[in-house]
């Protein structure tokens, strides 16, 4: 889960390079014609759970199909909220992702800064091992991580050898213990350190300024379009996990959203109105976060060279 | 008064002091949180474990016990199954979308945006968005097919039509990823081969096949490496929309080491086909490096 980060990555040039549009002939035509084709094949579950999102539970099961809801109703998002717990998932989710997301901007740009800047024996091997990490997928690790979690030391109600209690089970601790440092994020900071100027630091160190003071005063602040980067494609990538905090949490209220979802549905009968309420309700921030933030996610491909 | 050199030395001790100990609580976290879990879901495949018991030790019984079970064997089937088909067809479909979005006007940016939103949400969320669709009462498309005519399909409950239905969400979820990718590929490649071979006469083709399929090759490597890990990982999906049924007919393998581990309580038989799953990636991965990695090596 720790790789969770899912590498969206965008072209560094696609936005910069601009080619002059060529004036509109028939070839052109038919690629933006196959192009919106194509868009509205991808974009009609989004509209369809908008739609459905905004009937009543009987308009939705109307024949014939009926399109536009008629009256316009909140009421299954109210549902979804209230009714399905949505707000606690929610404030979950918030808090597991944003959480994550800080700690492992944090450690990654200080791992990062260590083994971009700073000169001692070891430092390529650990670089490298730190690498070959990235190679190991979650599904073998993640029994032992389970385990892990539950027999915690001293936490949780268990005893100094992790008897006896449930350990971080069911806790924000728990959710977030796999995600706190990924590999990638320390490879993104280094890449993106490695281009700043030895002057800097050099001229701190002359006037006697420590090691952690270079970090904290001069390389952090540099670091920060790289570190909203490494933030929001965390963040996306925690919030939208499944697998963990489906292994991690028993009780109801400490869900997060995908799993909110995942147990929405009925046995017998589903609301549909409300489930994808509870969808649009999940969906809406990552989908903000990556229009408002699309440089950003652009710029992690910039900085890694992955290709 | 101390010479240069010894001052040199102490500021390179304390660099290096200072390097292990920025380093150190992300490494101690990497030995708890993934080296210890990989060790030990090795020894735990070796074991019979409830959690609640001690383990025992049982040697290879779970690796052999897996192999003949027929849930197991499908699940592996239908695994490599939905590789063998979203796999060629994300790669094809993406390439073909990056061309066409390579080339210049109006609006690319927004198409851009439109092929990806399904990258940046979750399998959750992407598997009730098209179980709504494919629902087999009152769903979009089984009403737009009686619309023309056809007759509706039962699709997630149908043992033929299921796998189809996750393959093609999984596709959905993961085209705008390939999209991308290959557009900075083809970014890379500069204007001037295209320009000399026009010159010398070749058409469109003959451009693709001589200059953009060969120099797009490290790009269609990396997406297709990608690609394998993340298709023999599939879960989410098939978890929420059909989970692994009808008859066993859409189960993968994390669904079962997921299944096996918490809900029969078998760490061992979970840890053990979790193990054959690292197996299969890494085969195929570096038999894939191996294949087509000399060839583009740049």
């Amino acid at each position: 889960m720790s790789q969770r980060t899912s590498p969206p990555l965008f072209p560094p040039s696609v936005g910069n390079r601009r080619r002059r549009a060529r004036p509109w002939n028939l070839s052109l035509l038919l690629v933006v014609g196959a192009l919106t084709l194509g868009a509205v094949i991808f974009m009609l579950p989004f509209l369809w759970m908008v739609l459905t999102s905004l009937k009543s539970d009987r308009q939705v099961r109307t024949i014939p199909l009926l399109l536009w809801p008629d009256p316009l109703l909140f009421e299954p998002y109210v549902r979804a909220w209230v009714g399905a717990n949505f707000s606690q998932y929610t404030l979950n989710s918030l808090i597991v992702s944003t959480a994550a997301a800080a700690v492992n901007a944090f450690l990654s740009a200080l791992m990062g800064y260590t083994l971009a800047r700073l000169r001692f024996r070891g430092r390529e091997v650990v670089f490298t091992l730190i690498l070959s990490t990235l190679m190991v997928p979650v599904q073998i690790a993640f029994i032992p991580m389970f385990l892990i979690v539950a027999r915690m030391p001293l936490l949780g109600g268990n005893d100094l050898l992790g008897q006896g209690g449930s350990g971080l089970l069911d806790t924000y601790a728990g959710l977030l213990a796999p995600h706190v440092i990924t590999a990638f994020g320390i490879f993104l900071l280094r890449q993106f350190m490695l281009g700043f100027p030895t002057d800097l630091e050099d001229a701190a160190r002359v006037d006697g300024a420590s090691e952690f003071m270079i970090f904290w005063r001069i390389m952090l602040p540099l670091s920060v379009p790289a570190l909203i980067t490494l933030f929001l494609l965390h963040f996306t990538g925690v919030w939208n996990d499944l697998l963990w905090p489906l292994v991690v949490t028993n009780s109801e209220s400490m869900r997060t959203l995908p799993l909110g979802l995942s147990q929405l549905r009925g046995t017998l009968y589903t609301e549909w109105n409300m489930v994808m309420a509870g969808t649009a309700i999940s969906v809406i921030p990552t989908i903000i976060i990556f229009i408002i933030g699309q440089r950003y996610f652009q710029r992690s491909i910039a900085i890694t060279g992955l290709k | 008064m101390v010479s240069l050199s010894v001052r040199l030395q102490r500021l390179r001790y304390r660099q290096a002091f200072w390097a292990w100990v920025f380093l150190s609580p992300g490494l101690v976290y990497f030995a708890i949180f993934l080296i210890l879990p990989v060790l030990a879901s090795v020894y735990i495949s070796f074991t019979n474990w409830d959690i609640l018991t001690p383990p025992r030790w049982v040697g290879m019984a779970n690796y052999t016990e897996l192999l003949q079970n027929s849930a197991i064997q499908r699940a592996i089937l239908n695994t490599f199954y939905y590789a063998a088909v979203t796999i060629p067809v994300t790669i094809a479909l993406g390439l073909l979308l990056a061309l066409a979005l390579n080339r210049a006007f109006f609006g690319r940016t927004f198409f851009r945006i439109i092929y990806y939103l399904p990258v940046v949400i979750s399998a959750a969320a992407t598997a009730l968005l098209w179980m709504w669709i494919f629902q087999s009462q009152v769903g979009l498309l089984n009403h737009l097919l009686a619309w023309a005519g056809l007759p509706k399909q039962s699709w997630l409950v149908s043992p033929l039509y299921a796998m189809p239905v996750i393959m093609w969400t999984g596709i959905w979820q993961s085209l705008g990823w390939s999209v991308v990718v290959f557009l900075a590929g083809l970014q890379n490649i500069s204007e001037m081969y295209y320009e000399a071979a026009k010159i010398d006469g070749a058409d469109s083709g003959q451009l693709f096949r001589y200059i953009t399929w060969p120099l797009l090759a490290p790009t269609t490597l990396f997406v297709l490496v990608i690609l394998i890990i993340g298709s023999l990982q599939v879960f989410g999906t098939v978890l929420i929309m059909t989970d692994g049924g009808p008859l066993n007919s859409t189960t993968v393998i994390v669904h079962q080491v997921y299944i096996n581990a918490f809900q029969y309580l078998r760490m061992g038989y979970g840890s053990a086909l979790g193990i054959i799953l690292f197996l299969f990636i890494l085969l195929l991965a570096l038999t894939n490096l191996r294949l087509f990695g000399s060839s583009t090596a740049q």
